[in-house]
């Protein structure tokens, strides 16, 4: 039990990081030129899987980071919440996987060439080949 | 752990390297677990836990695709392994086609996850939750097969406010049994002594649920009913024959009207709390000759605690009562322990990476009510049954499961 509750101590103190400011990005396409935080919260839920001008929606995150800390703050969902629930709907049927990536530049890179994708990166990031929309909370 | 199942982890992390789950259009993944099992008494869920066994799998690899915005279409194979269950036999676990009419409506057609509680789809998919036990008061190991049904559904979403709204489901559909269920193959152990051949069909099963969003955030509230006839066919040799128990080929039907799960779950924070009550009532029919009344009942509360990224504890308390009628809710006492089973589970979380999860539990257990549960149904019903052996009301179960998924 002692070795248990030093576990639980050594895990409660080792977690730390900072926010970081993000910006949703889209495939240069898009019509959009903003997105709701309620928009955005449903399709990091799985309740919106299509755009309204037509085609599914892609959606990418990144692997880890303070920005992908952001995020999820950003939509009101933990971290661990975010990976079980896609997990979830990967292993149910409901809905195809999150695009996960380690950087941001690989990130960029995708939403750049796939139509339909979103996601979100450090507001510092070279988003030139991006449509970056603007976040409407 | 035997050979098949070692080369089947090989396949799996195989698959992951070559196609690194995703070709342009059809998405691949998979998952694998294998578990631990040692309790300190009975063989419970798998033949031999008293010895401790790796006797508990599962492995899952699904293919989907999406060939239109509106149009989904996806499988899943599935193989498990607990005790003498599964042997690694490869099945479908699920395959439909899921047609959104918009984003809050839509129908789906082929073998889907059952809407009972919040947990039954996808009990094998250990990575979904906190515990790799899952609850037996709600979730037992006998009724799995109600976890997927193969016919139709319609589905939806009906949003009341930003912050609330009503999800359902309604389906009509039919339930696999597999031969080596483990309520057949107790029920034809009870029956006549010896394990024999037995087979089961559950058809024109109708049901339904709902989850309400509640606008309290992290707040959901959930409801489902299944309504179904078991069909369970048997040989009962002529010496245990008598009354409505036929030397032969035997007709054992389970009238089940009511099937009914409440759901409660409150996230704050990182801290969620879970509520979930089943009960099922159910008439018992050999040869169409009336045998016996049942409602049964099982519920437990768990809280869980997300440490950080890599760690979770939990803590719950899974009650079971084999029939409300003969006392519930702590109202049993003396010889009754052989007809509930109360699990104290003590567990741990612990998320490697995103690919690899371990779990570590404790479970004190109190009473018998799910080891081999059927012979109490028919120690009731047929007296020739032979009789049961439970020692020991306090018992201890340790559980470890390692997951990957891709």
């Amino acid at each position: 039990m002692k070795k248990f509750l030093s576990i639980v101590l050594v895990c409660i103190f080792t977690s730390s990081f900072t926010y970081a400011d993000l910006v949703v990005v889209v495939h240069q396409s898009s019509p959009l030129t903003a997105i709701t935080a309620s928009d955005l919260k449903k399709i990091y839920a799985n309740k919106l899987g299509k755009w309204e001008h037509g085609g599914a929606i892609v959606r990418t995150v990144l692997k880890k980071g303070s920005t992908y800390k952001s995020f999820c703050k950003k939509i009101k969902k933990s971290s661990s919440k975010l990976k079980r629930f896609w997990k979830k709907q990967v292993f149910t049927g409901k809905g195809p996987a999150l695009k996960v990536f380690s950087s941001e530049n690989k990130l960029l890179e995708f939403v750049e060439t796939k139509e339909g994708a979103i996601g979100f990166v450090d507001s510092s990031s070279d988003t030139s080949k991006v449509k970056v929309l603007q976040f409407i909370k | 752990m035997k050979k098949s199942y070692l080369m089947v982890w090989l396949l799996l992390i195989g698959v992951q390297s070559l196609y690194s789950a995703t070709l342009e259009d059809i998405e691949i993944h998979g998952y694998m677990s294998q578990g631990y099992l040692k309790s300190d008494t009975y063989n419970f869920l798998a033949d031999r836990s008293s010895d401790g066994t790796f006797s508990w799998a599962e492995y899952g690899l699904n293919f989907s695709t999406q060939p239109t915005d509106r149009l989904r279409l996806g499988m899943q194979l599935f193989a498990r392994d607990l005790g003498s269950q599964g042997n690694g036999e490869v099945k479908l676990d699920w395959a439909f086609g899921d047609y959104k009419f918009s984003d809050n409506f839509g129908l789906k057609i082929g073998k889907i996850f059952a809407p009972i509680g919040l947990h039954s789809g996808g009990r094998d998919i250990d990575m979904l939750r906190n515990s790799a036990l899952l609850p037996q008061g709600v979730y037992s190991e006998l009724f799995r097969m109600l976890s997927s049904y193969t016919g139709a559904e319609i589905y939806g979403e009906h949003e009341f406010s930003e912050n609330s709204s009503l999800e359902y489901r309604v389906f009509k559909g039919s339930f696999d049994m597999e031969s080596d269920a483990r309520v057949l193959k107790e029920l034809v152990l009870e029956m006549n002594g010896t394990p024999g051949s037995t087979s089961g069909e559950i058809e024109n099963a109708w049901g339904g649920g709902f989850i309400w969003n509640a606008p309290i955030e992290g707040l959901r509230l959930g409801y489902s009913n299944l309504k179904q006839g078991v069909n369970i066919y048997y040989d009962l040799p002529a010496a245990n024959a008598g009354g409505p128990f036929s030397a032969g080929k035997n007709h054992l039907y389970l009238d089940m009207d009511n099937w009914e799960t409440f759901s409660l779950e409150y996230s704050w924070k990182k801290w969620m709390y879970t509520h979930e009550t089943l009960e099922y009532r159910y008439n018992v029919y050999n040869q169409n000759t009336f045998l016996a009344e049942r409602t049964e009942t099982g519920y437990y509360d768990s809280a869980i605690y997300r440490l950080n990224d890599e760690y979770e504890i939990g803590i719950v308390r899974s009650i079971y009562y084999f029939d409300v009628n003969n006392g519930k809710k702590g109202e049993v006492t003396g010889a009754d322990w052989l007809d509930y089973q109360i699990d104290l589970g003590f567990t741990l979380r612990w998320d490697i990476d995103d690919s690899w999860v371990m779990k570590f539990e404790y479970h004190d257990m109190e009473g018998v009510g799910h080891v081999r549960e059927y012979e109490h149904i028919n120690t009731s019903m047929n007296p020739a049954a032979p009789a049961t052996t439970y020692t020991k009301k306090d018992w201890d179960m340790y559980v470890v499961k390692a997951t990957f998924s891709f």
